[in-house]
C-alpha cells in the first residue's frame, strides 16, 4: 500500500461533523487519526503495548509474505520481476518509518 | 406487483456497494479504500462473500475515479477464484443499486441469478455464516435483512425533545439486504419510472411488495465504519479472530 497518510472524510466523534481525517498506520496497524476541522485525536486501544503489537503484526507479514509474493509472480510474472528490485530497495526504509512511527505513538503516549 | 415465488436452488450475486456518495476532493479518499488489517476495507466483505458456495457472481459498484486504484486493489488482495466485476454506480446509493441491478438484468432474465445481496462496503465485517441465512430466508420469503433489537433508540421531536414510546422494539438494520432477484430488479424499475426513492434497499422493495420483508438476527460485529472509532473496533475485531471471520 501507499506510504502516503490516507484522508478520508468521516464523521468526528469531536466535533460531531462529517470532516476530512488522517489516519496514521504503522504497517497494518491504525496507531491514530486526527480530524483536521478539531483537531480531535483517536488512539488505538491498545496503545500501551504498541511496539510489541506491532512485532507481532510484523512477524506475521514476515510469515505470509513468500506466499504473496509467490502468488504475485505466478498471476503476472513479467509486472512482479520488474518491480521486484524497487520493492527490495524499498522495504529497509519502509520499516524504519513504520518502527519511527510506533516510537513515536510509544513517546507520545507517555507525554498524554 | 405480485409476491415472489420460492427459490429451489439459490443462484446468488454479492453486489457491493463502494461508489459513496460523500464529498471528495484533493488528495482525500473513500472510506471503503481505507487499508484496514492490511486489505483496503471494501476487499473484507468480498472475500466473506468468496466463501458462500451458493455466491456465483462478485460485483463490486464504484465511482470512475476510484477505477484505477480498486483494480489495483482487487490485484493485490483478492485471490478467490470467483472474480469480481467492476461497475460504476451513480451519485446515490439508490442509483448505485439499480445500476447494478440494471447489470445483473440478463443474468436475472435469464435464471442463472436469482438471489441479489446488497451490501454497503463500509460495513467490512459479515461472517459467512449469516450470509448463508440470509439467502436461505430470503429463498423462502422473498426479502430479508440483517438487523440488531435495539430498544435504546427514541425518535426526535420536531422541536428536539426526545420521544419516550417504552413499548417500541426497533431493530437497527444491516447489510447485506438480500431479495429474489425478479422481485427487487422490478421493483427498483418501477421506482425509477415513479421517481421513488426509498431510505434504504428494503424500503423500496417494501413499497412495492406491500407486507414483504423480513428480519433476522444480524452480527454484532458486523459495524459499518462511521466514526473513526470504528476503524479501530473493527481492526480489532479482525485481530481477535486471527483475521478470520466465520
Amino acid at each position: 500500500m501507499s506510504s502516503e497518510v490516507p484522508r478520508a472524510t468521516m464523521l468526528c466523534s469531536g466535533c460531531h461533523q462529517m470532516t476530512t481525517h488522517r489516519f496514521i498506520y504503522a504497517g497494518r496497524l491504525l496507531t491514530h487519526t486526527e480530524c483536521e476541522n478539531c483537531g480531535h485525536v483517536v488512539h488505538s486501544t491498545y496503545q500501551g503495548d504498541l511496539p510489541h503489537e506491532y512485532l507481532d503484526d510484523l512477524k506475521q507479514r514476515l510469515r505470509t509474505k513468500p506466499r504473496r509474493m509467490a502468488r504475485r509472480a505466478a498471476r503476472h510474472p513479467v509486472t512482479f520481476l520488474a518491480a521486484l528490485p524497487r520493492a527490495i530497495i524499498r522495504q529497509p526504509l519502509k520499516l524504519a518509518r513504520e518502527w519511527r512511527t510506533v516510537r513515536q505513538e510509544k513517546r507520545d503516549q507517555g507525554s498524554r | 406487483m405480485t409476491t415472489p415465488n420460492r427459490v429451489a436452488v439459490p443462484k446468488a450475486v454479492g453486489v457491493v456497494l463502494a461508489a459513496g456518495s460523500g464529498t471528495r476532493f484533493g488528495a482525500q479518499q473513500s472510506k471503503v479504500f481505507l487499508p484496514l488489517a492490511g486489505r483496503r476495507v471494501f476487499t473484507w466483505s468480498l472475500r466473506s462473500f468468496a466463501q458462500v458456495r451458493s455466491i456465483r457472481r462478485l460485483v463490486l459498484v464504484i465511482r470512475d475515479l476510484d477505477r484505477d486504484l480498486t483494480m489495483q486493489t482487487l490485484e493485490r488482495e483478492f485471490d478467490d477464484d470467483i472474480p469480481v466485476e467492476v461497475i460504476t454506480g451513480g451519485n446515490t446509493r439508490h442509483e448505485s443499486e439499480l445500476a447494478a441491478l440494471r447489470y445483473l438484468a440478463p443474468a436475472i432474465s435469464d435464471g442463472s441469478i436469482n438471489i441479489v445481496l446488497l451490501h454497503d462496503g463500509a460495513r467490512p465485517i459479515i461472517p459467512p455464516s449469516l450470509v448463508r441465512a440470509l439467502i436461505k430466508n430470503a429463498a423462502r420469503t422473498g426479502a430479508v435483512i440483517p438487523g440488531m433489537i435495539n430498544d435504546d433508540i427514541r425518535p426526535i421531536n420536531p422541536d428536539g425533545t426526545i420521544q419516550m414510546v417504552p413499548a417500541a422494539r426497533f431493530v437497527g438494520a444491516q447489510t447485506p439486504q438480500v431479495f429474489n432477484a425478479r422481485a427487487i430488479l422490478s421493483a427498483y424499475e418501477q421506482a425509477a419510472r415513479d421517481q421513488f426513492i426509498g431510505t434504504d434497499t428494503m424500503s423500496c422493495y417494501q413499497h412495492y411488495h406491500p407486507g414483504g420483508g423480513e428480519w433476522i438476527p444480524g452480527d454484532p460485529r458486523n459495524l459499518k465504519i462511521t466514526y473513526p472509532d470504528d476503524l479501530f473496533e473493527a481492526e480489532r475485531i479482525l485481530h481477535d479472530t486471527n483475521f478470520h471471520i466465520e
